[in-house]
């Protein structure tokens, strides 16, 4: 394959580069500074969320996050057909990694959104759910307060539980 | 030696006369004498163990955030690829709060909302039953069509959002519905109007959408503010066609201005609830900025 500036530049990673990448994994000292402990923003005087987490995810209004295959855009040539459909998806995770995520964020990224011809509308809701709907405060967990509805009627209207 | 000039005639005078030769009691006198009290070393908390000591795993660094398992100082939550598609356009995301068709029309049999007068957004968040902060860009209602199949009321209703199916139920059942634009600070305004009368400023001017609003307000098919009129009237035509509904005759007064927050109030108007009073400007250059054109609004694309 041809690189740039014109030369033939390999696709396949060299030994040595794949020995780094495992070689990576870092010990007590090479953990840098930001990662050790919470950090909190002087301006704001809060926690920050944790901005792998927002690149990396994406927080659904009924609290389930999901996030890319790994790996997905790297050497898709030479992966299989079931491959390139399956890398596709985006995968759910599952209850104890949400927990985690949510406590990595802050209470403005866990809150509901509502936009117009929003493409992840219909992954909003999930059915048939056993878990409690409400917090220990009292506020619903998956959907949407309904404004002076109560539940007998809003159910014949709305398809969200 | 000088001899005192009287011998004291008992203790309590020499007393009497050692003060009143003695300066004044000043604020120096009654602090402590330098060394009357010592104070302990402070140690620092990690030598202050009453005895224990600490052990090598209290001081190590710990896992970053976001640990699960596998390599014990590698966050799992980097080992997925990154996505712009998740948050990366969070910040000029538009949010608009849900307000269904069946809700409104509880809204509207509780007596919330007059159904007799124009709906706007000032009418449906004096309620008080929503929360909309323009500051998280939230930009105003958008009603879904929850409950269109049972919706009858013949209203004149203006949201910032509508779909098909909703505009199709509203003008079924002979009422009228616009989409508009609310800049943030006429937001703010209409969303608590008595709080921006009373702190006494103006009446905002309405802005025009931002440049990637324009196509959707002056759409006719959207029922778009800013489209023509004698469009908007066949686009009707077509939508109920289309949804095989008939169209009842309907009368409706004007719509409100585009540069309108409130009906009837024009833009620079300072209202007096005391005093039960509208102003408006005289100075001509105040004139002239409520009088000229839209503008339109340039805070986000």
């Amino acid at each position: 394959m041809l690189g740039r500036g014109g030369e033939v530049i390999r696709l396949l990673p060299s030994a040595s580069s794949s020995t780094t990448a495992i070689a990576s994994t870092r010990g007590i000292a090479n953990i840098p500074r930001w990662e050790r402990h919470i950090r909190f923003d002087p301006a704001e005087g809060r926690k920050r969320p944790c901005q792998d987490v927002l690149d990396r995810f994406k927080r659904l209004n009924n609290g389930m996050w999901i996030r890319p295959v790994p790996g997905w855009h790297k050497q898709r040539y030479q992966k299989d057909e079931k491959w390139q459909t399956t890398s596709m998806y985006y995968e759910t995770s599952t209850k104890d990694e949400c927990e985690m995520l949510d406590r990595l964020m802050t209470p403005y990224w866990l809150k509901r959104r509502h936009y117009p011809d929003d493409p992840y509308k219909t992954y909003h809701v999930r059915h048939d759910l056993r878990s409690p709907r409400v917090d220990e405060k009292g506020n619903l967990l998956r959907e949407r307060r309904k404004v002076l509805l109560e539940d007998s009627v809003a159910d014949k209207y709305f398809h969200d539980r | 030696m000088a001899k005192p000039a009287k011998a004291a005639a008992s203790s309590a005078e020499r007393a009497l006369r050692i003060v009143e030769n003695s300066s004044r009691v000043r604020l120096q006198d009654l602090r402590d004498n330098i060394g009357a009290r010592t104070l302990g070393k402070q140690q620092s908390n990690v030598h202050n163990q009453h005895g224990h000591t600490i052990g090598q795993l209290q001081h190590a660094a710990k896992p970053p955030l976001g640990w699960i398992w596998g390599d014990f100082f590698r966050p799992w939550q980097r080992m997925f690829p990154g996505t712009k598609l998740f948050n990366a356009d969070i910040n000029i995301r538009r949010e608009y709060t849900p307000l269904s068709l069946i809700e409104l029309a509880r809204l509207i049999d509780l007596g919330w909302v007059d159904q007799k007068k124009p709906i706007d957004i000032v009418a449906l968040c004096a309620t008080r039953k929503f929360k909309i902060e323009p500051h998280l860009r939230q930009c105003g209602f958008d009603l879904t069509p929850e409950g269109a199949d049972a919706w009858k009321y013949p209203v004149d209703i203006e949201v910032q959002w509508a779909s098909q199916r909703t505009i199709a139920a509203v003008e079924s059942a002979g009422g009228r519905i616009r989409t508009a634009y609310y800049d943030p600070e006429s937001l703010r305004a209409a969303i608590d109007a008595k709080t921006w009368f009373q702190s006494g400023r103006p009446v905002p001017r309405r802005l025009a959408p931002p440049p990637s609003l324009v196509s959707y307000y002056s759409d006719p098919v959207n029922r778009g503010y800013l489209a023509d009129v004698a469009e908007i009237e066949h686009a009707r035509q077509r939508l109920s066609m289309t949804m095989g509904t008939t169209l009842p005759e309907t009368t409706f007064d004007a719509v409100k201005h585009p540069k309108q927050v409130f009906n009837g109030l024009p833009p620079g108007a300072i209202v007096s609830l005391k005093d039960r009073k509208v102003f408006m400007p005289t100075h001509p250059d105040v004139r002239d900025y409520y009088e000229e054109g839209l503008r339109a609004d340039k805070q986000y694309p």
